[in-house]
């Protein structure tokens, strides 16, 4: 079901998202590098909560997906590359 | 930028000494799979004198390469100037080192301490150009704004009319005021939450708390009435 709507679709793909387990911001932040290094050294899942906040806050996304970057980069990877395994990890349990 | 890095040593209480038994001085433990250099960057950063000069210098440079990496990756940056940009790539390096120094004892060896670092840098970036770029624009977070397009249309199909309606009902009947314009303006007018949280002098967890309530008093709204399915996940 869906409408020509734009601020319809937006608000109500916000609403569809599996936001409901909790995780803050500061509690993102504390996690995310250990957590980044399982996904792209040891290609291991997302944990629940920290993947449900990345789907619903764009900011704590963005810095999270810079930093996949950045250690790709450092690896001697294409930084792409770093964004991209996160991002499927993000996108699929 | 030397100068900056070597200016930190000079705050008395820069250097976080932690607490026994946390992860900073000599006899520090970090997890299994910290390795040496991990080990090296802790015990230079609290050490004395000339070591932990070159250590910050060391810290200072890694923010710098973060925060130059941050804002190559922001778009909004290009609105900046290149003047402007490198201010705010050598402010956001200073402040970085200055909050990982606070915080050493809290590094567990749980990533490389790059990693760790890492990010920091790229907070403290990505946060002032956020700041900087809407810093001239007027955000109204006091009224809750009309949706900018309408299924009035001829072409506009009956269900989703139905479902736009039974939205904005959800919105009107199950928000706050202050949660409806806080899931409008992230959602819909893309203002960035910490850009909010600066208006609203408060904190970037304290808006994504009410973003997050919002969210999910509409989903359990549009649930009850048949709009979207409990297993429904779009990403």
């Amino acid at each position: 079901m869906n409408t020509e709507d734009s601020w319809t679709n937006t608000v109500l793909a916000h609403a569809r998202r599996p936001f409901e387990v909790w995780l803050s911001c500061d509690d993102c932040f504390d996690r995310s590098d250990a957590i980044l290094e399982d996904v792209l050294d040891r290609d291991l899942p997302l944990p629940a909560d920290l993947r449900a906040h990345l789907i619903g806050c764009p900011a704590c996304r963005d810095e999270m997906e810079t930093l996949a970057e950045l250690i790709a980069a450092d690896s001697g990877l294409d930084p792409a590359e770093g964004r991209e395994r996160l991002d499927a990890r993000i996108a699929r349990p | 930028m030397a100068n900056n890095a070597e200016g930190l040593l000079e705050r008395e209480d820069a250097i976080d000494s932690g607490k026994p038994g946390e992860a900073s001085g000599p006899d520090v433990v970090l997890a299994a799979a910290a390795t040496e250099e991990d080990y090296d960057w802790l015990g230079e950063l609290t050490s004395t004198g000339s070591g932990q000069r070159d250590a910050i210098k060391r810290l200072h440079e890694l923010m710098l390469r973060a925060a130059r990496f941050k804002l190559s990756r922001m778009g909004e940056a290009s609105r900046l100037g290149h003047v402007r940009a490198d201010e705010i790539v050598q402010s956001s390096a200073d402040e970085a080192v200055v909050a990982i120094l606070a915080k050493l004892s809290t590094f567990e060896g749980r990533s490389r301490f790059t990693t760790w670092a890492y990010k920091f840098g790229i907070l403290h970036t990505a946060t002032a150009v956020r700041r900087e770029v809407w810093s001239n624009t007027e955000i109204d977070l006091s009224s809750i704004p009309e949706p900018t397009s309408r299924l009035g249309d001829p072409v506009a199909h009956v269900e989703g009319l139905a479902l736009s309606g039974a939205l904005r009902r959800c919105i009107a009947e199950c928000l706050t005021p202050h949660q409806q314009r806080i899931l409008i303006a992230i959602t819909v007018e893309g203002i960035p939450i910490d850009v909010i949280a600066d208006r609203l002098h408060t904190t970037r967890n304290t808006v994504y708390k009410t973003l997050h309530e919002a969210r999910r008093r509409l989903r359990e709204g549009l649930i009850a009435q048949g709009y979207i399915n409990t297993t429904e996940e779009v990403n």
